[in-house]
């Protein structure tokens, strides 16, 4: 529409007038906003992408390998230079040991990102960016649990799908009575045994709400028992096998088609079983992980997914912040990401390449990707010292030897809380 | 006549002692200006770190206030600590009894052995040496697995199945110390075989007349001569033992079950820095390390009468 008194060769001076500002702006005369920003060779194409795409930022694009971000940010800060405006955080829960007293890195995002965008990200995908209440962090990638399996070995062998934890141990039971061999997982890997304990609600480092840095640690309650008692049994019979996935053996009864289902993360189908285990195309297929029958609803556990984060100290907060908000939700970002997005708008569009992908055997995959990323458990939070690390000290040498789960969570229970307590927290046990 | 000739010589004497002390000066001279780029390197790269670190543990991370010894408490009261030191010291005990019977046993075979023999043999023992620790782990890990590993038959031999069973049963101080005696001995092998070439001919030559069999020879003649060598290498040995860390640090390539972040003293001191960030507990317990490696090597030093010439 024209504004009364304009004539339209008016409009066309005022037009060509500023075209002509813009095109001398991206020539060159735009004030240029420096941002130094640390990432894996994953995230540095993200980074280029942005790069091109904003013509007022000059981004100093330094790749960092993920294991070693938290130590290289120790020394950028203890030396204080080069310490750069905004990080990739490979595993999100290590936020938690960017922003302690003394390494004191990450800012506090509440406030200054936008809170439209928040509400739209899937239920507690930002917990592991928690830290003592305060976001630090907002999450790059989802990588919660599914039940992948075997679609046509499922119905051959006339197995119904297991809808809780009670039917998963049973059908190891009959797994192992009528098909030896075939197998539903790992007894010795440290992140599966994680998911599996946690998804019976088991409190092996829950926050305590309304008190910094303080943590219950309670691995005797009947949630924590529940768990490990279907880990022992099934360990006994075999239908959870003593090799991680990534064991050599493990590799190889999955290439013979031996695993059955496996309750993994949401990029186990495209980086494990396709590349790793070779299962061929029209085999696999995903669901909702199971619950308890006691519960609900399933608790799902996550293994692994990254996040970003900006510096508090930062000289430019207004454009890394909108760098981060790019990066984490926008479309053209997003969109093609590698891994399941964690903001609900663009992550639709994310899952369009699932359901037209011949590979799975049906087109329920997304759904249930997004169904279960619905119950992402708010457990799965930010935390200074390395879980897994402490299960596969004491769990996995245990069970491999022939101890029990059960026998060995009083040792893990301590194990936690004077792991936690080095790294500055205070246990309650109740 | 015999008395002007007596003091020239004496003269001529004095005026080569002179030439020949002003010689050695200079001799001195060039010796330190060869040695200045090392000494420069080594100031800037080792003792400045070193006292660095001293100065840190003595010091607060996040106010920087002088924090007197309680870095060292807090190091001391690890939760940890304990288990790391039995296991580094267990490891450092297998290992450096490894080199010294080991690496004596095999140089004195090659001493033995016909000239051309023994230079293709050494030669072997040395190869594994040119890889890289790190290369090795990775090479070990394969070698441990009965599943994917060229000695499998012997591990079902035993009735091993699978790699936890494996380092479980030797050990992971064990499967350190094989990783390190493979890494380390070839080296010390054409040390040692050096040592051994150049005792005298005619000591050997005597004990044979007197009767002396080779294994007579080696025992009672020869490693009593090369003990020095000896005492060097279980000295850089137990330094080099003491900071393990590589090789437990890299154990999780092989999966996350076999992870391990807090086996050695060095694992302790390198998570409490880049973990938590708390570089004075950090500096501490390295400290401590160094102190401990210093005090060992110089009892040995002393006890043995290392540098005494006789």
């Amino acid at each position: 529409m024209l504004k009364k008194g304009t004539s339209p060769s008016g409009m066309i001076v005022q037009g060509i007038v500023a075209l002509s500002i813009m095109a001398a702006a991206t020539a060159s005369s735009v004030a240029q906003t420096k941002l130094t920003v640390w990432g894996d060779t994953l995230r540095v194409n993200s980074y280029k992408a942005y790069d091109a795409l904003m013509a007022d930022i000059d981004l100093d694009i330094v790749t960092v390998a993920p294991e070693e971000t938290v130590t290289k940010l120790q020394l950028a800060l203890r030396a204080g230079s080069s310490i750069p405006d905004l990080v990739f955080i490979s595993d999100a829960p290590n936020s938690a040991m960017l922003a302690t007293r003394r390494t004191n890195y990450l800012m506090e995002l509440e406030g200054r990102v936008d809170a439209s965008l928040l509400a739209d990200f899937y239920p507690n995908a930002n917990a592991p960016c928690i830290v003592n209440g305060k976001l630090v962090c907002l999450r790059s990638d989802l990588a919660h649990n599914l039940t992948w399996y075997d679609k046509p070995q499922m119905a051959a062998f006339g197995y119904a799908l297991p809808q809780t934890w009670e039917a998963f141990e049973a059908l190891g039971a009959d797994l192992a009575a009528n098909h030896p061999g075939y197998f539903l997982g790992s007894a010795t890997d440290p992140y599966g045994l994680y998911g599996m304990i946690m998804a019976a609600g088991c409190d092996m480092a829950t926050p305590v709400d309304g008190q910094d840095d303080t943590l219950l640690v309670d691995l005797g309650s009947e949630n924590c028992l529940r768990a490990a008692g279907m880990i022992d049994r099934m360990a006994a019979n075999g239908s959870l096998i003593k090799a991680g996935p990534f064991d050599a053996e493990f590799v190889k009864q999955a290439k013979d088609g031996k695993l059955l289902l496996y309750v993994g993360p949401t990029w186990f189908g495209e980086f494990i079983l396709k590349p790793s285990y070779e299962i061929p195309a029209g085999e696999i297929a995903g669901a909702l992980p199971p619950r308890w029958a006691d519960d609900p609803a399933p608790v799902t556990w996550s293994f692994g997914g990254g996040g970003f984060g900006v510096y508090n100290k930062t000289q430019n907060a207004d454009a890394a912040i909108k760098m981060l908000e790019w990066l984490t939700t926008s479309e053209a970002n997003q969109k093609d990401a590698v891994t399941f997005p964690p903001y609900a708008p663009v992550t639709v569009l994310w899952g369009q390449k699932l359901a037209d992908d011949v590979y799975y055997a049906d087109d329920q995959l997304f759904a249930a990707m997004e169904t279960s990323a619905g119950y992402a458990d708010s457990k799965y939070g930010a935390r200074r010292f390395d879980m897994p690390s402490v299960i596969g000290k004491i769990v996995s040498p245990a069970i491999a030897s022939g101890r029990t789960l059960e026998e060995t969570l009083p040792e893990l229970e301590r194990e936690i809380a004077n792991t936690a307590r080095v790294a500055g927290y205070k246990i309650v046990s109740e | 006549m015999r008395e002007p000739l007596r003091e020239i010589d004496k003269l001529a004497d004095q005026r080569r002692a002179r030439a020949a002390r002003l010689m050695n000066r200079r001799k001195t001279k060039t010796a330190y200006l060869f040695l200045l780029p090392y000494l420069a390197l080594l100031v800037m790269f080792g003792v400045f770190p070193v006292c660095y670190a001293i100065g840190l543990s003595f010091f607060d991370t996040i106010s920087g206030a002088f924090a007197g010894l309680s870095n060292y408490h807090l190091a001391l009261d690890d939760f940890r600590l304990g288990q790391s030191l039995l296991n580094v010291g267990t490891y450092v005990f297998m290992w450096v009894s490894l080199m010294v019977v080991g690496v004596v046993v095999l140089a004195s075979i090659i001493d033995v052995m016909p000239r051309w023999l023994g230079t293709t043999v050494r030669t072997v023992y040395f190869l594994p040496g040119a890889v890289t620790s790190a290369a090795i782990v990775v090479l070990w890990l394969f070698i441990l697995d009965p599943q994917v590993s060229p000695f499998s038959f012997v591990f079902s031999l035993v009735g091993w199945e699978n790699r936890f069973q494996v380092i479980d049963s030797i050990g992971l101080a064990g499967v350190f110390t094989l990783m390190a005696f493979f890494a380390y001995a070839g080296g010390w092998i054409v040390v040692m075989h050096g040592a051994l070439t150049a005792l005298p001919g005619e000591v050997m030559e005597a004990a044979r007349i007197d009767g002396c069999r080779p294994v007579g020879l080696a025992w009672r003649i020869k490693i009593p001569m090369i003990w020095r060598t000896v005492a060097l290498m279980a000295v850089l040995s137990l330094a080099n033992g003491l900071q393990l860390f590589v090789e437990p640090q890299l154990l999780g390539l092989a999966g996350p079950q076999l992870a391990r972040n807090d086996w050695s003293l060095n694992q302790l001191a390198y998570q409490y820095a880049f973990a938590l960030g708390d570089f004075g507990v950090s500096a501490a317990l390295s400290t401590m390390i160094l102190m401990l490696s210093v005090s060992i090597a110089l009892w040995i030093v002393l006890a043995t009468k290392f540098y005494r010439i006789d």
